[in-house]
């Protein structure tokens, strides 16, 4: 097992105090990490709305499952297997992933973040996506993006630079599109 | 752009993206501190629900009342229908926490406050809600018990009784059901296997236990099943284990084995008395209820998987022995093999790899028809993925493969080992004379065929087979033909899972690509086609090889539109 990173002490922390029943360490850990969970339950649902509700059922249920979290310097792992949970039951209960138009963005998006958001939904496959999100947001290593959607280590790597390279040139089509 | 630089724009917009919700979390949160039952988004309902039997209700309470329960501390009863409910009792039996593990389990609670009432009252109400909610019928009537206290005589004793009313509940509604019980212990190991199955611990318990006396299923084939179709299953593979079975679940549903049978022998062609050996169970195939029926005759061993439903065949395989029709036994060679650990050496030294440069290894014996055929060792190093088939008696190469794992560069000196050094070119039938077979024998009009792909495989640079792959009528076939004779060797179908619609031929996709790669019909070898669906969008996948190029297409299959395109060497 690698050295604790300092975030992941940190996180350790948030939720050991949550499992105690700390209110504040609750709003620290969403606060550290809900972006994450959001890019992975959007990666998931494709629907900011469904998305929106998995980030709530997700601290929810870490709340819940806070006192039986070992600590071990992992708690991103931990936290997004919750999200992966709690988005897989919402999906359950639709039956499949809301059509792509529905996309109703905060305010505090821009053009350009639109752009890198809609590529990232609309061209890029459903695992594509995930382990995406999973790294470049989430700072999961390759390896545990690995064992969290249950791939080899070497799908991961080859998945991840593929959609790179993929998001490369979707985004240079659309800024030369003019989008 | 470099990796890094739209790694961090990626993060940037996701954390503009991020809704902030903390205020709406935190208001949640604070009730489910109180420990009420939570309704996430949905108003809570005023009324109280009344549990329809109301009768039933006071004798069970009076049961589990007797219990003579002196617990300090308190026990979790677990109820799974599909919906998942646990309810926490505290040492005097009252209800201190009523919880829905599931969305159903959710919504199956929705508007009850359960908090304080008599355990017995609770599981009335809560069997009562599943009644009333569809969820508990006359063919879907198996209930599971899972009872966890630090004291096992308890938990036991909390599990006879609980099941014991449920049984009498299910009487009361006649119902001819089952309720499965167990005893859990709450450890983590049960806690994580529940949470990647996304499961109850109880409910994660007794698929761990079925797991465990039958390796051939898997636990994310049953999770998502209800525990009456788990049931079924347990029941149709007689398996015991340390869960207790109180009644059978109905499997009124279903066609029931006798029919799934007939439906095969009659698509198989083949007479009831030519069966030697017959196996048939239930078993659930991406979420969908099948019976598995195999058997064999002198000539071939067949796999139907047949909807228990509908009785729609989803998917068969036929294969023949490799003797037929003569009667030689196949006696496996006991001795001679070189072994896994020769044949990793053999696989590194192919490859130019020390063992210490590995970051994996995994060697296994690869069977075919039941008989050992060769080893199969897997590595990857230095950012390369290499896959070697090995023979079993004199550890030569039999194939070879090697990919990049996105790091590495794969090394140019990987040159087939099985190409064909001179193959006959006489004696063959030909690729049209094999796809001419292979639709004669699926009963398909050349017409109805969507894509086809027909290679010769070779075998130590002798041609071995023909595999010619098509699909037609939204099924899938596979088959394998003598390149001599034309003759079936083994033929698989399966439901093909691309949508039916109105799609470009693959001669059209081919053209488009070649025309693309600039290349003519007669400059490609290796040809293959495949019509897939990703994300919705249906398109052929085609690869083929020319000079020193390796090319693949994806191609919209409405559009015709070149959706990616990769050429490697």
């Amino acid at each position: 097992m690698t050295a604790l990173s300092p975030d992941g002490q940190e996180l350790d922390r948030y939720i050991t105090a949550l499992a105690a029943g700390d209110r504040e360490a609750l709003a620290a850990l969403y606060q550290r990490t809900s972006s994450a969970v959001y890019s992975f339950a959007l990666s998931l649902c494709r629907h900011t709305q469904d998305a929106e509700d998995v980030l709530q059922d997700t601290y929810l249920q870490a709340a819940l499952a806070a006192e039986r979290y070992v600590p071990q310097g992992r708690p991103m792992a931990w936290l997004l297997t919750i999200a992966r949970n709690a988005a897989l039951s919402r999906l359950r209960l639709r039956q499949r992933t809301a059509p792509l138009e529905e996309v109703d963005w905060e305010p505090t998006v821009t053009d350009e973040d639109r752009l890198v958001l809609e590529s990232l939904l609309a061209g890029l496959g459903e695992q594509e996506r995930q382990i995406v999100a999973l790294h470049a947001v989430a700072g999961l290593k390759h390896r545990e993006i690995g064992e969290l959607l249950g791939l080899p280590l070497a799908t991961v790597l080859s998945k991840y630079s593929r959609a790179l390279k993929k998001l490369r040139a979707y985004l240079r089509e659309e800024v030369a599109h003019g989008a | 752009m470099e990796h890094e630089e739209l790694e961090r724009r990626i993060a940037q917009a996701a954390g503009h993206a991020v809704p902030d919700i903390l205020d709406k979390i935190l208001s949640a949160y604070d009730e489910q501190q109180k420990g009420e039952i939570i309704v996430m988004e949905r108003p809570k309902r005023k009324k109280i629900w009344i549990a329809p039997l109301a009768a039933m209700a006071a004798v069970l309470a009076l049961c589990v009342g007797l219990l003579g329960y002196n617990g300090q501390g308190r026990s979790v009863v677990m109820l799974d229908v599909n919906p998942s409910v646990a309810l926490t009792v505290n040492s005097r039996e009252r209800v201190t926490e009523a919880r829905g593990l599931n969305q159903e389990g959710i919504a199956v609670l929705e508007g009850m406050d359960l908090k304080g009432t008599e355990l017995g009252v609770a599981v009335n109400a809560v069997i009562g809600s599943m009644l009333q909610k569809g969820y508990v019928s006359e063919l879907q009537n198996a209930v599971l018990v899972s009872v966890t206290d630090k004291d096992a005589g308890k938990a036991a004793q909390l599990q006879t009784q609980v099941s014991e009313a449920i049984s009498g509940l299910f009487a009361g509604a006649r119902l001819e059901g089952a309720v499965l019980s167990q005893s859990v212990a709450d450890t983590e190991e049960l806690e994580q296997l529940a949470r990647s199955l996304n499961v109850s611990p109880g409910k994660a318990a007794l698929i761990s236990d079925m797991v465990g006396q039958d390796i051939s299923l898997e636990p994310e084939a049953l999770a998502p099943l209800s525990i009456h179709e788990i049931a079924l299953i347990s029941q149709s593979r007689h398996l015991a284990g340390s869960v207790t079975q109180n009644g059978t679940a109905s499997d009124r549903a279903y066609i029931g084995q006798e029919r799934a049978k007939e439906i095969a022998l009659a698509h198989a062609g083949v007479a009831a008395g030519d069966v030697m050996s017959w196996e048939i169970d239930l078993d659930s195939d991406h979420g969908v209820m099948v019976y598995e029926v195999e058997f064999s005759t002198g000539i071939a061993e067949y796999e139907y998987d047949i909807n228990a439903r509908t009785g729609e065949i989803v998917e068969y395989k036929v294969d023949r022995h490799p003797n037929a029709p003569g009667t030689t036994p196949v006696t496996p060679p006991a001795a001679g093999y070189i072994g896994e650990d020769a044949a990793k050496a053999a696989a590194l030294a192919a490859a130019g790899v020390r063992e210490s440069e590995t970051d994996f290894c995994n060697v296994h014996m690869d069977y075919d028809d039941g008989r050992p055929e060769k080893y199969e060792v897997e590595f990857t190093a230095k950012g390369v993925r290499y896959k070697y088939d090995i023979d079993l008696t004199t550890g030569a190469v039999l194939s070879q493969k090697a990919e990049t794992t996105g790091g590495g560069t794969v090394p140019p000196t990987a040159p087939p080992v099985t190409a064909p050094v001179d193959p006959p070119a006489s004696g063959l039938i030909g690729e049209d004379a094999a796809k001419a077979a292979a639709l004669k024998d699926a009963g398909v009009q050349e017409s109805d065929v969507r894509w086809c792909t027909v290679q010769l495989d070779y075998d130590d640079g002798r041609p071995e087979k023909y595999e010619v792959d098509f699909e037609a009528g939204g099924m899938e076939y596979e088959y394998k033909i003598a390149p001599t004779t034309g003759a079936v060797l083994s033929k698989e179908m399966e439901q093909s899972d691309v949508p039916t619609g109105n799609y470009i031929t693959a001669d059209a996709a081919k053209e488009i690509a070649l025309a693309h790669a600039g290349l003519t019909a007669s400059q490609i070898r290796e040809y293959e086609v495949n019509l897939d669906t990703d994300d919705g969008i249906v398109k052929y996948v085609i690869e083929f090889e020319s000079g020193i190029y390796d090319y693949e297409y994806e191609i919209d299959a409405v559009t015709g539109a070149i959706l990616e395109y990769e050429i490697d060497d």
